[in-house]
């Protein structure tokens, strides 16, 4: 009898930990749905690519170097390089929202992991690994990505490696915070004290109730990382030119201001900034609703 | 006294951290692709002999254990190396690099600092209302800036297009013949009377500072806000409303002290983030400081360079954050137990 109740109320909470993630009402936060909005727009533009410019983001047309918008079938110009600047924004997409979302959820599967098995299990398990954590991070998360990369290189995963590194710590701890105090709960004990085995009440039953910071962090984090790698090819250390991605095209026409070209830098900082833009506000809806 | 030992304790804590930080920078660097040597002496030039005594010269052919405990007896006497690229003690080379930088991070930490409390105490006292939005969606999108994006926005604008600041290109006009001394400059232009180049310093310093302030403030806005929203729900302020205290006491006594609780250590979190990215305003304003010095100590494998770049952003984030501390414990008692 002990065993049903208890088991019953281990289902209700990991369906409520999954629903409270949404809200408290169920309806999902307007600054939210603009974010994700935005989000799906350029997600969109990243994998119609193809269909929504006749330029090759790498071709090089020589009639047409560095003209402005709007001139000789550029819609939005083109840069030093004579490639045309609205086809390397749209494919510059796919790489900044990629390898973003691919390293938040690298980190944050990693972190969860082992944050909640930290905080799970405790002793010299947690110790240790909260030790780690200290050590990296008291290096800022951008210079250890700089460095990292550096030592790495500039390939997908390379940048993918060095941007889950410099972020794994804080989902650990995050996760590490919430396990523990939900290990103290009645339900917990009650689940073991009826005998469901360590790792499935950790992964099926705790994770899932405490995955909630770390799901409203993650959208933020996606805009910091494209932020991050943005940085890593502007300094020359992320993604290499020619190859379309917003920073590195930022960085390839700072010297275009003094000659008053201002659209080879301002039009894929603009996208930079929109896209980074979206992510926060789908994490800030979530963050308003504790208030 | 208390106090004293809080602080003891907290150092102690510190010294594993340290010596953690200490090993991973040295394994980072250590795997770093490519050999420095090789790729600084001139091909064709040199022979295997000189290579190698160069290699033994920065102590580069010893097995990594050996490295490292060299390494370690190094620090303590205060000798972390020479640069690959010029032979120069890292040391000399830091000193020259450290002070631009730690100029450029604190005046634009204190002025996110001042505009950051008003705003985010404004924006919690007006909560729900259009100036609450209007804040909140400000520092939103002041988040969304790629600090060199910014930097290079405000170059086209107040440069380019306006001609009101100065070249984006170092940090004052060698023309005044600033002389230094301390390396930083403001300081070196007061002291030695140099008017001129003074407002040269501080002309070149307003363009790369509120970069820096922009994408250090919304941080520093929403911990002020969330905290001063707590305090305004909290029954202790209730009661002093009940109580009939002014409106001035309670936001003086009440909002304002105990919202800026949190602000040392979230303020510590965001001056260690601006760490990384004023590397990137560096660059665009080619402000001739750390970042500068250590981008290039990367692009050129100069380990030296590299190890004492990312050792000292992490000495500079863990000492930050024991000050943090300090006046965290300061300012609330009940952590000082």
């Amino acid at each position: 009898m002990a065993t049903n109740v208890s088991i019953e109320r281990i289902t209700s909470a990991r369906i409520f930990g999954l629903r409270r993630v949404v809200s408290k009402t169920g309806t999902i936060p307007t600054l939210s749905i603009v974010g994700a909005g935005i989000v799906v727009v350029l997600a969109l533009g990243a994998t119609f690519a193809p269909l929504l410019t006749h330029w090759n983001p790498t071709q090089i047309d020589f009639n047409a170097v560095l003209v402005g918008p709007g001139t000789q079938g550029h819609f939005l110009g083109t840069d030093r390089n004579g490639m045309d600047i609205w086809s390397r924004v749209l494919f510059g997409a796919r790489i900044d929202l990629l390898i973003a979302i691919v390293s938040v959820l690298a980190g944050a599967i990693i972190g969860t992991v082992l944050g909640a098995t930290s905080g799970y299990v405790g002793g010299w398990f947690d110790e240790v690994s909260m030790r780690a954590c200290d050590v990296v991070q008291a290096v800022p998360g951008f210079i250890l990505a700089l460095t990292v990369a550096t030592v790495l290189g500039t390939s997908f995963l390379d940048l993918v490696i060095a941007l889950t590194v410099s972020s794994a710590p804080n989902y650990m701890r995050l996760m590490r915070t919430e396990v523990r105090s939900a290990r103290e709960e009645a339900w917990v004990e009650a689940a073991r004290s009826s005998g469901v085995s360590a790792p499935n009440l950790l992964f099926r039953q705790v994770v899932p109730n405490c995955l909630g910071p770390v799901l409203v962090i993650a959208p933020l984090a996606c805009g910091w990382h494209i932020l991050a790698l943005a940085g890593l090819s502007f300094v020359g250390l992320g993604v290499q030119i020619p190859q379309p991605e917003w920073g590195a095209m930022i960085a390839n026409s700072t010297g275009d201001l003094a000659s008053g070209a201002w659209w080879t830098s301002v039009i894929p900082g603009i996208a930079l900034f929109i896209a980074v833009l979206g992510f926060s506000l789908i994490s800030e809806g979530f963050q308003e609703r504790r208030h | 006294m208390r106090i004293l030992r809080f602080v003891v304790r907290r150092l102690l804590l510190l010294l594993p951290v340290l010596f953690g930080i200490l090993v991973l920078t040295f394994l980072l660097v250590r795997v770093m692709p490519g050999d420095p040597i090789a790729s600084l002496l001139p091909p064709g030039e040199v022979t295997q002999e000189q290579i190698k005594a160069a290699r033994h010269e920065y102590g580069i052919d010893k097995p990594m254990l050996q490295q490292f405990v060299v390494y370690v007896k190094d620090m303590f006497v205060g000798n972390f190396g020479r640069s690959f690229q010029t032979g120069r003690p890292i040391t000399s080379e830091l000193a020259q690099h450290l002070g631009p930088t730690l100029e450029l991070i604190t005046i634009s930490f204190v002025i996110a600092v001042l505009f950051s409390i008003p705003f985010g105490l404004l924006s919690a006292m007006r909560l729900g209302k259009s100036s609450d939005h209007a804040i909140r969606f400000g520092s939103l999108a002041a988040g969304s800036f790629s600090p060199f994006w910014l930097g290079l926005l405000l170059i086209l604008l107040f440069y380019y297009k306006l001609g009101w600041a100065p070249t984006p290109h170092g940090r004052y006009d060698p023309a005044t013949n600033l002389h230094t001394i301390t390396h930083i400059d403001v300081i070196d232009a007061l002291i030695t009377g140099n008017f001129a180049a003074f407002r040269s310093v501080m002309s070149h310093l307003v363009l790369p500072v509120i970069t820096l302030a922009v994408i250090m403030s919304p941080g520093l806005v929403r911990v002020v806000r969330s905290s001063a929203i707590d305090v305004l729900r909290s029954e202790a302020y209730s009661c002093a409303v009940a109580h009939g205290l002014s409106s001035r006491t309670r936001t003086l006594h009440y909002v304002v002290r105990q919202s800026l609780i949190s602000l040392p250590t979230l303020g510590a979190l965001i001056f260690g983030h601006a760490l990384g990215g004023v590397v990137l305003v560096e660059s665009v304003f080619s402000w001739d400081g750390v970042g500068q010095w250590a981008l290039s100590g990367l692009l050129f494998r100069n380990y030296a360079v590299v190890q004492m770049f990312v050792l000292l952003s992490a000495f500079i984030y863990v000492i930050v954050f024991l000050i943090a501390d300090i006046v965290h414990a300061l300012l609330d008692p009940r952590v000082r137990i």
